[in-house]
């Protein structure tokens, strides 16, 4: 009951209104390339200091649920993921903009949004310290095979070609190598100059791989960016509902992947969208069409990314391990405003700790007429600019997003390079998304490998130190599935006589 | 009798289809012989990963030669000069930015991409009013992002003296 008192406690007028702007400004920020919900969260959190410590931390909570989900809108309306998390979102949701969908997919990325930060929450106000456990038991080794079970997601991501998208993957992963060792302190491919040192910003190099491809693109020929409808549908919420209803067992499953992926510190919330994409691809009846607009891709990117806010606060709060980068400045400011993470924060200090939780609850549910109504106007804004005002306005974000990360106009030159090397690459068949996996999955991978071969080296046992534990069989096992499912599914297929024959495309 | 097995299509041309490969088996050549002069710890990923591009690019060469395949030739096309101008504006205007400043050399990228993308001639009512659109997006940018997200945006080194 006294559980109860206290996430009611949420609802009072001034921590209402501070959710409420707290969404709202994350909506904003999270949807401009570059601007991380991290990035978010940071710069708004000297703001919260004066406040009441639930206060402070409801519109922080708010302002990383609002940021997870606007990285929605530039996915879905420029191909440009506005925050990593929303990576996946741009496989389906850009192809249903292309079609005339793009309000549809809106609309969609919302309801997921809502449904999947629901499920978070709800994790973390029933399993916290249980699941906390979870995240102890993970070490470098698995860690690395975790890496590695997102790297099998290549064979889901890369259309046509598997090879073209091993050596995309393998491309993104040498890129992540670039630079100082994280562990021995190398200096690697940097070719001696001074620029490379600092290795490649993975953010960068997101938007130059997925939006400076669609810059080129579109000055190249005079037609519209997305197809606009004569008849305006509105925010098509009932076809939105209709869909989610329909995949209610997607978006349940990707919610679910979501809270686990962002209990494990460091995993995020790139990781969980794209394993959750993946899944659903897997279990959907109709897998060849996803990366062509299937709804269904953006209601399991769009729920994972959003389960991330409530499953990363678990380590958050029961351990003081940050589940996600978000919540490491949130532990900051909590640790500010003069609180110790820990069991005493559901006991001690359960007033401020479920009146929280309540807040992020509340923060996830303004989503839904927020996000659609900004979301209705982001995507009017976007069919509607001419394009000689779209092009350099998204040329403007990519700019300024880029040198906001770092302070450098170094990462703009190579978000720039990796830009045309991704356009070129592109046409030539070779997807972005397994490059942008390896970028991103190849220092947690390292890491994780040289860490556990270090371990196994000095206890005698390297090979049962990679393969002994429980968590990592079970991993391994889900990576060998992972890659051999799709191939067993063709070959059922083909047994079942729907092989089509000819000459077979290998192209988007 | 066995079946003849069904010719690839490229994404872009047939020989495109042989060269990329190629491209990746070289950049991994150039990726382990780096590695040379990197620690035991710090060469081993990097080298597994180029012997696996190394593998990935000999295994599609086989499966193209194996299969055969033959150019797309109904690919998109566009404008080739207007992509590169647009790839020329951009890197301009990121080398020039530490040295104009972010306002000016961002006013005049936004004009100059804001020609690059017109298909259509301008008429003196489109231009001013794609120019007064372009200054407040400009300013609006820069004011989020310097004056309230605190990003400090390049001054110019031609204006600091």
């Amino acid at each position: 009951m006294e559980i109860l008192s206290y996430t009611l406690g949420a609802l009072s007028p001034v921590n209402l209104g501070l959710a409420l702007l707290g969404v709202a400004s994350g909506i904003i920020i999270g949807a401009l390339p570059g601007l991380s919900a991290t990035m978010a969260v940071a710069v708004l959190v000297p703001v919260t200091f004066g406040m009441a410590p639930e206060s402070a931390l409801i519109m922080l909570g708010a302002i990383y649920t609002g940021a997870i989900y606007g990285g929605s809108y530039s996915a879905i309306l420029v191909n440009t993921p506005g925050t990593p998390s929303a990576i996946a979102t741009t496989f389906d949701g850009f192809p249903m903009a292309k079609r005339g969908d793009g309000d549809l997919a809106v609309t969609l990325s919302t309801l997921a949004s809502v449904a999947g930060g629901v499920v978070g929450v709800l994790a973390l106000l029933t399993l916290a310290p249980l699941l906390a456990q979870v995240a102890l038991s993970f070490g470098p080794v698995e860690y690395f095979w975790l890496a590695i079970f997102g790297l099998t997601l290549i064979s889901a991501l890369s259309e046509g070609s598997t090879l073209k998208g091993f050596m995309g993957a393998g491309f993104g992963l040498l890129l992540s190598t670039i630079g100082v060792a994280v562990v021995g302190g190398d200096t690697r491919y940097t070719f001696g100059s001074q620029v490379l040192l600092g290795g490649i910003e993975t953010v960068s190099a997101l938007i130059g791989l997925y939006c400076i491809p669609v810059l080129i693109d579109l000055v190249a020929t005079p037609e519209a960016h997305l197809k606009v409808d004569e008849e305006q549908r509105g925010i098509r919420l009932r076809e939105g509902l209709g869909h989610a209803w329909l995949g209610k067992l997607n978006l349940l499953r990707s919610a679910t992947i979501g809270t686990v992926v962002a209990i494990l510190p460091g995993a995020g919330g790139s990781i969980a969208s794209l394993v959750s994409y993946s899944e659903a691809r897997r279990a959907s009846r109709d897998a060849s069409s996803f990366g062509k607009g299937n709804p269904q891709g953006v209601l399991a990117t769009e729920s994972a990314n959003n389960a991330t806010v409530g499953g990363g606060f678990i380590p958050t709060l029961v351990l003081g391990i940050p589940g996600t980068p978000p919540d490491a400045v949130i532990l900051g400011a909590l640790l500010v405003q003069g609180f110790r993470t820990g069991p005493e924060l559901f006991t001690t200090n359960a007033s401020i700790t479920y009146t929280f939780i309540g807040g992020l609850f509340l923060a996830t549910c303004l989503l839904l007429p927020l996000g659609l109504l900004i979301g209705r106007y982001a995507f009017k804004s976007i069919i509607t600019i001419p394009k000689a005002l779209l092009v350099p306005t998204i040329a403007f974000m990519t700019v300024i997003g880029t040198y906001a990360i770092r302070n450098s106009v170094s990462d703009v030159v190579i978000m720039l390079t990796l830009g045309v090397v991704g356009w070129l690459l592109n046409r030539y068949g070779f997807r972005p998304s397994p490059i942008v996996l390896g970028l991103i999955l190849g220092p947690i991978a390292e890491q994780g490998f040289v860490q556990g071969f270090l371990m196994g080296r000095a206890s005698g046992a390297v090979v049962s130190t990679f393969f002994g534990g429980p968590i990592s069989l079970t991993i391994i096992a889900l990576s060998v599935l992972s890659v051999f499912y799709p191939m067993i599914k063709v070959r059922r297929a083909r047994r079942r006589g729907h092989d089509g024959g000819g000459s077979h495309q290998e192209v988007s | 009798m066995m079946k003849a097995r069904p010719r690839m299509q490229a994404t872009c041309s047939a020989r495109s289809e042989f060269l990329l490969p190629l491209l990746f088996i070289a950049v991994s050549g150039l990726c382990i012989w780096q590695a040379r002069d990197m620690s035991q710890l710090g060469a081993i990923f990097p080298v597994t990963i180029a012997v696996v591009i190394l593998i990935a690019g000999v295994l599609r060469l086989g499966q193209l030669v194996m299969h055969g395949v033959h150019s797309n030739v109904g690919r998109e096309r566009g404008s080739t000069p207007r992509r590169v101008l647009l790839v020329l504006a951009m890197t301009a205007w990121a080398l020039i930015m530490p040295w104009a400043g972010f306002l000016l050399a961002g006013l005049a990228s936004f004009v100059t991409l804001m020609l690059i993308a017109q298909h259509e001639p301008w008429t003196p009512r489109r231009l001013l009013g794609h120019l007064i659109a372009g200054a407040v997006l400009v300013a609006g940018f820069y004011g989020l992002f310097a004056l309230l997200l605190n990003v400090p945006l390049p001054v110019g080194k031609w204006w600091m003296g």
